[in-house]
């Protein structure tokens, strides 16, 4: 089975492999972003963990996204251009020492979360969270996973969900779920046209968010079933960038929706769940996977839309606003549909951007929040995420992704704040209640 | 002295300058469209094709609405839009440019007369310096920056400078002003391949890119 | 023939002209000639008192234009006075004496005002095989011009084969031609380049000579600064009209019927050193650019084998066109393709 290392020591061997994972990932879209930079810096006003830096009154310029880079950026001069092999031919390339390889571990696993919006400042259109995984991938490769990071993933192979959820586990909390929330739950039921996977945050975490989907789903009126087999949403293969994890994980899930004859897939209220599923997962698997992956967010709108759902009543009161899940929203184009829907159930929702792209991300995401060393960044980026909320004066934060939902409790936490974040799904379920 | 200089300047070396140019320039552009791509099985959201057409086409104008960094970047914003303008309007419209233009690509080239040519190179080296000193005095530039930037930024001032100066306060200095230009110009061109100043091509693969994952994943921006 | 010691105003008096008009002329000389107006009275007192210049005028390989010109100057003084003024003490083109004869006037003339007179030399030189592309009375070039130059208190090389080489000169120059200065090393030339070079520029430094005794100051090219201190671009009144971005396409189209400027039809105006945009031709009366037709800049050294009449200036000498980016584009993306393909190579990996 496919396991993700953490070692302490750094050798050459480590060395070795992480250069040469680095040399073997270039391709014409990253040399195009390797050379493209102009080292303007302006994506450094983008990040969320120089922004946090900043507010908190330090400047930390090694946060900036074409920093972080800068390394694989070197590998690949002195492989693919001709004065970087002449520099290296002359004995002038790169050097690699076992701190660089902890910088590049600090700077790609606890300072960046890929949430993109990087790339969509720079006038280059550099694709940084592109570049940075590859780093990630590298350090992977050599064994240079964090640790809390690499405990999770292997716990994903194993068991099934990085939190350790089996399928009995996984039995056991549908159960209880179902009983504390009066909801019927389709297990393994066939024939069906829609599989659900709940995501093991929200399984353990959260249950109410997914038993507001069940409700959601059942009321729409469509064939649905969750499954045994595909029975965890979440990823940890994208956030280590191993390819093999990555792979496994999806495996199940397509083993579970072929095992249902399911046509489409909806995944929760989880990024790179549906990062994963929709956008990676048609490349590993390109003849099998032949299903159509929309998010829940976009079910609802979907449905709305249909006239399977309705919804009447507002239900948030007070003032609100929206947190994008930068994977389903910025990534993964999921960012109408979550306003549409908010505009319905909350009477003061306010946009904190003006253009949706440009919302910031929680911090914890690409696998950050699990990382207990890059918690000092975490915050900071928190800092950066709460300028939006004070901007807008709303204390109720919408989320669609309970990653994002964790992270930003946690981070107001931390910091003593005292944000409210709901899930949309709930508040749609909660919308729904009292309809017949 | 001074016209055989000139000679030579617009002559063999401006030739050879432009060789080198153009080869470079496409070397190091083919050298990465052939490096070749994964293919890409996931369905697009939206048009791929449209959305890179598209960001390729407006995005140096739509910095402008991400506010936040505006405000905090006006500097490069601003300065970076000038210099850009006046230094693609310089390079192609000043009529003696414009001409040269015609000869390479054999297409007939519109002219700008010298008061907004005036503008533009004052505009665009005035911006030039004050993003070189923020480029010195910037925390983050200071890590990202490298000599080839200052040389670079160094270069390109003194071309504009001394295409100033030869159109406007010559005088009897003219021929040599103009020589030296064209000569500066001319080592421009040759640096322009070997360096960041390359970036200009690379733009459209970089932004193409970054439309066409725009465009799979069904975002506008 | 010897009539040396009459002096300018001599001249003007035998000729019937008054006094006023004997100063309106050194007025016009001094102006051209760049002097102060303080100089005025010094100016008027040497024309009054110092005797006419004596010119030794040889012509090497040229085509008597720049002769032409110098007789053709009338606007500094009269036609009737020029020739009288400037003694030609030997012309070959003017001059009545011919053969033996002439020969032995000039060496008369050479020991009579030794130390005073003034050489112009028109044409260029032919050192080559001994001399033997251009010789008089059995004497090579050569060797003429350093006897005549010997005793010379002026060397003045008029139009661009002597100030150049000019046509001769140019590509593959079968007669091996130099210029004047390249022969006379060590002595003064005073270049008037052009083809041919505006007349009154000739008697204006011929007469400056007999002002101030001393040869006119001079350019790092040798060229008196007074009148190829400015480039003809500085001068030119269609220069509005390039600072305005405004540029005749052809030679007959509206555009070139308004006056706009000739840069596209090849004006060499820009690089070109000359008077012609400020004492013009033919009394004034007009230039090449005034009478439509680009400057081709020849004044300048070797612009015959520029050959780029009328291409505009800032396009690339020897050419460099549609083909010639095509090419180098398409070499570069080979080259590029190949470096793709190796680096691939060496990737390994996926
Ligand atoms: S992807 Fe997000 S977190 Fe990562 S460098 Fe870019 S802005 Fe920062
Ligand atoms: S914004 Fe883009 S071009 Fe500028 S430094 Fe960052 S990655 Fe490079
Ligand atoms: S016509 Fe020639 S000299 Fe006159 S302004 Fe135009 S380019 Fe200059």
């Amino acid at each position: 089975m496919a396991v993700v290392v953490s070692k302490e020591e750094i050798g050459k061997e480590e060395i070795e492999k992480f250069y040469q994972f680095c040399k073997n990932s270039i391709n014409t879209e990253v040399a195009a972003y390797l050379e493209a930079c102009v080292r303007c810096g302006i994506c450094a006003e983008a990040c969320l963990f120089y922004m946090g830096e900043n507010v908190a009154g330090r400047i930390d310029p090694t946060l900036t996204p074409a920093y972080k880079a800068d390394l694989l950026r070197d590998i690949y001069k002195e492989n693919y251009t001709f004065w970087g092999r002449i520099k290296k031919l002359l004995g002038f390339g790169v050097k690699i020492t076992p701190e660089d390889l902890k910088e590049q571990v600090k700077l790609v696993f606890y300072t960046c979360t890929n949430c993109d919006r990087c790339t969509k400042a720079c006038p280059m259109g550099i694709d940084t969270p592109r570049l940075v995984s590859i780093v990630r991938g590298a350090l992977t490769y050599a064994g240079l996973t964090p640790k809390d990071l690499a405990e999770a993933t292997n716990l994903s192979v194993e068991k099934g969900s990085p939190l350790g959820v089996d399928v009995q586990t996984f039995l056991q909390r549908l159960e209880f779920i179902a009983d504390e929330y009066e909801v019927e739950i389709p297990i393994d039921k066939a024939p069906s046209d829609y599989l659900y996977l709940p995501s093991s945050i929200e399984l353990m975490k959260f249950p109410s968010s997914v038993a507001s989907a069940v409700k959601v789903l059942n009321r729409s009126g469509v064939k649905w079933t969750m499954s045994t087999i595909a029975h965890e949403a979440t990823n940890f293969g994208l956030f280590a960038q191993s390819r093999e994890v990555t792979k496994e994980m999806l495996r199940r899930v397509l083993e579970g929706a072929k095992a249902l004859g399911v046509k489409h897939i909806i995944t929760p209220e989880c990024g790179h769940a549906y990062q994963s599923m929709r956008f990676v997962a048609p490349n590993i698997f390109p003849r099998e996977w032949n299903f159509e992956v929309i998010n829940i967010v976009e079910f609802i709108e979907k449905m709305i839309e249909k006239g399977n759902l309705k919804i009447t009543k507002k239900v948030l009161k007070e003032r609100s606003t929206l947190h994008d899940s930068c994977q389903i929203g910025r990534r993964g184009g999921v960012l109408r549909e979550p306003r549409k829907i908010l505009n319905m159930l909350a009477e003061d929702f306010k946009d904190s951007v003006l253009i949706p792209e440009h919302n910031i991300c929680c911090g914890g995401g690409g696998g950050v929040l699990v990382i207990a060393d890059a918690d000092y960044y975490r915050q900071k980026a928190f800092i950066s995420k709460m300028t939006l909320f004070d901007k807008v004066g709303a204390k109720t934060i919408v989320c669609y992704c309970a990653n994002c939902m964790l992270a930003l409790n946690k981070g107001s936490q931390e910091l003593k704040r005292d944000y409210k974040f709901v899930s949309i799904v709930e508040l749609v379920a909660e919308a729904l209640e009292d309809q017949s | 002295m001074d016209v055989a200089l000139y000679d030579f300047v617009r002559g063999p070396f401006l030739r050879f300058a432009l060789f080198v140019f153009f080869l470079g320039i496409a070397y190091r552009f083919f050298r990465v469209v052939f490096l070749g791509l994964p293919p890409d099985y996931a369905r697009p959201k939206g048009n791929p094709y449209y959305m890179a057409v598209k960001k390729i086409l407006i995005k140096p104008t739509m910095g402008w609405t991400f506010n936040e960094i505006f405000s905090r970047r006006a500097v490069n914003y601003v300065g970076g839009f000038l210099f850009h303008l006046g230094f693609i309007g310089l390079t192609f419209l000043v009529p003696a440019h414009a001409l040269l233009w015609q000869e390479i690509t054999g297409l007939p080239m519109p002219t700008m007369p010298n008061i907004i040519s005036d503008i533009l190179a004052y505009a665009a080296l005035g911006s030039l310096v004050v993003l070189t000193v923020h480029r010195a005095l910037n925390p983050v530039l200071k890590l990202l920056t490298g000599k080839d930037e200052y040389f670079a930024n160094f270069l390109i001032a003194i071309v504009l400078f001394t295409g100033l100066l030869a159109t406007r306060w010559a005088g009897s200095g003219y021929v040599w002003l103009l020589s030296l230009h064209m000569l500066l110009a001319d080592l421009l061109i040759i640096y322009i391949p070997f360096s960041r100043l390359s970036h200009f091509i690379y733009y459209f693969l970089s932004v193409g890119f970054m439309g066409w994952n725009a465009g799979k994943r069904g975002v506008s921006f | 023939m010897f009539k040396n010691m009459e002096s300018l105003y001599d001249l003007y008096k035998n000729k019937g002209y008054s006094r006023r008009e004997f100063l309106r002329s050194i007025m016009l000389l001094s102006a051209t000639l760049g002097f102060p107006p303080s100089m005025f009275p010094d100016v008027v007192k040497a024309l009054e008192s110092r005797p006419k210049p004596a010119v030794i005028w040889l012509e090497f390989q040229d085509c008597a234009g720049c002769t032409e010109s110098f007789i053709k100057s009338t606007s500094i003084l009269p036609a009737d006075v020029l020739l009288d003024y400037i003694s030609l003490e030997y012309h070959e083109t003017l001059m009545a004496p011919s053969g033996f004869y002439a020969e032995e006037s000039k060496k008369e003339a050479i020991e009579k005002h030794r130390g005073r007179y003034i050489l112009v030399v028109e044409g260029s030189v032919s050192p080559k095989d001994r001399g033997v592309y251009c010789t008089i009375g059995g004497k090579s070039n050569a060797e003429l011009l350093q006897e005549a130059a010997e005793g010379a208190g002026l060397i003045i090389a008029v139009g661009s084969c002597a100030s150049w080489g000019g046509i001769p000169y140019a590509y593959p120059n079968p007669t091996g031609a130099v210029a004047v200065s390249k022969l006379l090393k060590g002595k003064e030339v005073v270049n008037i380049p052009g083809c041919p070079p505006i007349g009154d520029v000739i008697v204006s430094v011929i007469a400056g000579y007999t002002i101030t005794g001393k040869p006119p100051e001079l350019d790092s090219l040798g060229r008196p600064k007074a009148f190829y201190g400015q480039t003809i671009h500085d001068r030119c009144y269609r220069r509005p009209f390039y600072n305005a971005g405004r540029f005749a396409e052809s030679f007959d189209d509206e555009k070139a019927k308004k006056g706009y400027c000739l840069y596209k039809l090849g004006c060499k105006g820009p690089m070109t050193r000359n008077a012609c945009a400020t004492i013009r031709w033919n009394g004034g009366l007009s230039f090449p650019i005034q009478s439509g037709h680009p400057c081709f800049g020849c004044s300048e050294p070797d612009f015959w084998d520029r050959g780029f009449v009328y291409t505009p200036l800032s396009v690339v000498e020897g050419g460099f066109g549609p083909k010639e980016a095509l090419l180098s584009v398409t070499v570069g993306a080979a080259l590029g393709a190949g470096a793709a393909y190796l680096n691939k190579k060496l990737r390994g990996g996926k």
